[in-house]
């Protein structure tokens, strides 16, 4: 048997495109937020609104209706509940929603966070060529791979 | 040399010290909206957001305005906002002849030279601020400090441990107690509450960065030996909103006090050295003064501050300190009668709304200790602010509306932002970015005008920059 499908499901595809989102936002928003002394943190906010575009463009890959389902998440809850079902998903992980409607949906719920429209689509274009570049790697490795005898 | 009001990364607000200007990030997005709808919560004592970023928008806004009052409501605000209209001409005046120099005398030698000048003038000049961030915070006022720390409690402390005292540490204590002040026991439905806790990062001292906390641990420390019990065990005898509103509105109460800078007239006529009004060293003192009362005089503070007699709190306070403090009800007295001078010499409008903002905290005590955003309305405080999309204003009287008023006030608020960002620039401790790129009124603005300048070439030619025609007016050579 191979390793393919179990090796999808064990690498952490959210957790992996998190970091470099969120850095991408944070940069985004040092080229606008410049002066002060006496501040607020945001960089939390920055991690909320990395998953809130890595997590529904990893469902966009598993199926439709995931996608769907988690496209609009608001809550910490709501994301976490849409990682679980990502670490449940066995099968390969293939673009199933148009990409113009991911970019849309995703860059729409940024524009609600207050991020500006040129920002938000440009960190949604980045990290969905990016997590597609990804995975189309993996899956070329692990076609690569040697077959493991059982 | 390390910038002197150089800004955090990744922030959802900020506020430039001694600027009157708050500036929001895309991660507050704050608009016309924010602050009706957060007034209104406040009012009510019911939340007011249905979303992340509603949340985020009020909680920034409650904490940046905050800011803004400490520079406007307090002798800490006065003196720096003081310093800084004396100082920052003459810098520019030192960056002048530099670049004189330097374009006379080419090479690095006298570069070297002119430079080390103006850095040993930006230092001196620099340690007549009371607010300096944290790791500009000469090690002098640090061991003052420890000094007093020391003759209050017989021991040594690690400067590590007096964190807590700094004022930057302090100016943040203070914006998390009113924004907790303005939010603790509001009605919310479930959706609301999960919002809350889900940005809880914004607004609880525990999950912040440690400048926010310093302060609060400190004095929360203090708090539970005076009342003789721990947080938990007060919890559960008072309830948990009631003993923290209680904790954040002493907290709120002693830092203004101790921010209750006096006019530097005021320092010569009573022959009292600056340093000890140092609102760290202050706030040391008021802390045990509080740990001394005996039952009676606690009872009479508790009664005081349960009636928001925030005079008679400061009195039972200072009448427990050995140093001869004035009560603030004199200090802001004697401010206004600064102000009332200075306006007779200048129009500046900030002057003119520092007077005002002095008289209105005298006719209104509680407007110091609770520093919330209704007072922008009682006491008709003007808010301005810079967006990603321009600058914005709120205003709750005639003449903020005033046509021929409101341009005049813009010149001089924009006016001294370019003049703090210039001298920032020259003494080579940051880029310059432009206050009317960032405010959209500039027609000839490029992208590096709100990016930030780095080089003198970079200034836009002199027929489309006002900021290089006005330099080059006044003797700058730029290349």
């Amino acid at each position: 048997m191979t390793t393919s499908k179990k090796s999808h499901a064990k690498y952490d595809i959210v957790a992996a495109h998190e970091a470099a989102t969120k850095t991408m936002l944070r940069d985004a928003l040092e080229q606008k937020d410049r002066t002060g002394a006496l501040g607020l943190t945001g960089l939390e906010v920055l991690a909320f609104m990395a998953a809130k575009v890595v997590v529904p463009i990893v469902c966009s890959f598993i199926s439709s209706v995931l996608f769907n389902k988690y496209k609009g998440a608001e809550t910490k809850r709501e994301l976490a509940e849409a990682k679980a079902e990502i670490a449940k998903h066995e099968g390969p992980l293939t673009p199933q929603v148009d990409r113009a409607v991911v970019i849309d949906s995703i860059v729409a719920g940024l524009l609600r966070e207050g991020v500006p429209r040129e920002v938000a689509a440009g960190v949604v274009e980045r990290t969905l060529d990016d997590i597609g570049r990804d995975l189309a790697e993996k899956e070329l490795s692990e076609k690569n791979k040697p077959a493991v005898k059982g | 040399m390390s910038s002197l009001l150089q800004l955090h990364a990744g922030t959802a607000g900020n506020y430039r010290w001694g600027s009157h200007l708050t500036r929001f990030s895309f991660l507050g997005p704050v608009n016309g909206h924010t602050l009706p709808r957060t007034l209104a919560g406040s009012i009510n004592s019911q939340a007011s957001w249905n979303s992340n970023v509603e949340l985020r928008e009020s909680l920034v806004i409650m904490h940046e305005t905050v800011h803004y009052f400490q520079n406007l409501l307090t002798g800490t605000g006065y003196w720096d906002s003081e310093v800084m209209r004396r100082r920052v001409p003459e810098a520019l005046g030192y960056a002048r002849a530099e670049r004189r120099i330097e374009s006379v005398i080419p090479g690095e030698a006298a570069r070297r030279k002119s430079r080390s000048q103006s850095e040993r003038w930006m230092k001196e000049g620099i340690e007549e601020l009371i607010f300096l961030p944290n790791r500009n915070l000469p090690r002098r006022r640090k061991e003052q400090i420890g000094d007093a720390v020391e003759a209050c409690t017989g021991k040594r402390e690690d400067q590590r441990n007096l964190a807590g005292l700094w004022i930057e540490n302090i100016l943040e204590a203070e914006a998390v107690a009113n924004v907790l002040l303005q939010t603790l026991g509001t009605q919310a439905t479930d959706r609301q509450r999960e919002i809350w806790r889900e940005n809880n990062f914004l607004s609880n001292p525990d999950r912040m960065q440690g400048r926010y906390q310093a302060t609060i641990v400190l004095v929360a420390g203090i708090f539970e030996h005076w009342m003789g019990s721990t947080f938990a065990e007060m919890e559960a005898t008072y309830g948990r909103t009631p003993i923290y509103i209680f904790f954040y509105r002493l907290l709120a109460l002693l830092i203004d006090i101790a921010c209750a800078h006096p006019s530097p007239a005021h320092l010569a006529k009573r022959a009292q050295p600056m340093y000890e009004f140092d609102p760290g060293l202050k706030l040391i003192r008021l802390l045990a003064s509080l740990q001394r009362f005996t039952k009676s005089t606690a009872a009479l503070f508790q009664k005081a501050l349960g009636d928001k007699d925030y005079a008679g709190a400061e009195r039972i306070l200072l009448a427990g300190i050995a140093f001869d403090y004035a009560h603030s009800a004199e200090i802001y007295k004697d401010w206004a009668e600064y102000f009332a001078g200075q306006m007779s010499e200048s129009d500046d409008r900030l002057i003119r709304l520092r007077s005002h903002c002095c008289r209105m905290r005298i006719d209104n005590p509680g407007c110091g200790a609770s520093k919330s955003l209704g007072w922008l309305v009682v006491c008709r405080i003007p808010l301005f602010y810079l967006t990603p999309g321009g600058l914005q204003s709120y205003g709750f009287a005639a003449e903020h509306f005033d046509p021929a008023e409101e341009p005049l006030f813009l010149a001089d608020l924009l006016k001294m932002n370019r003049d703090l960002g210039l001298w920032e620039y020259f003494m080579g401790s940051g880029k310059f970015v432009c206050p009317l790129a960032e405010a959209d009124s500039c027609d000839g603005r490029t992208a590096v005008c709100e990016s930030g300048i780095e080089r003198d070439a970079q200034f836009p030619e002199a027929i489309c920059c006002s900021v290089r025609r006005s330099l080059e007016q006044a003797g700058f050579i730029l290349r």
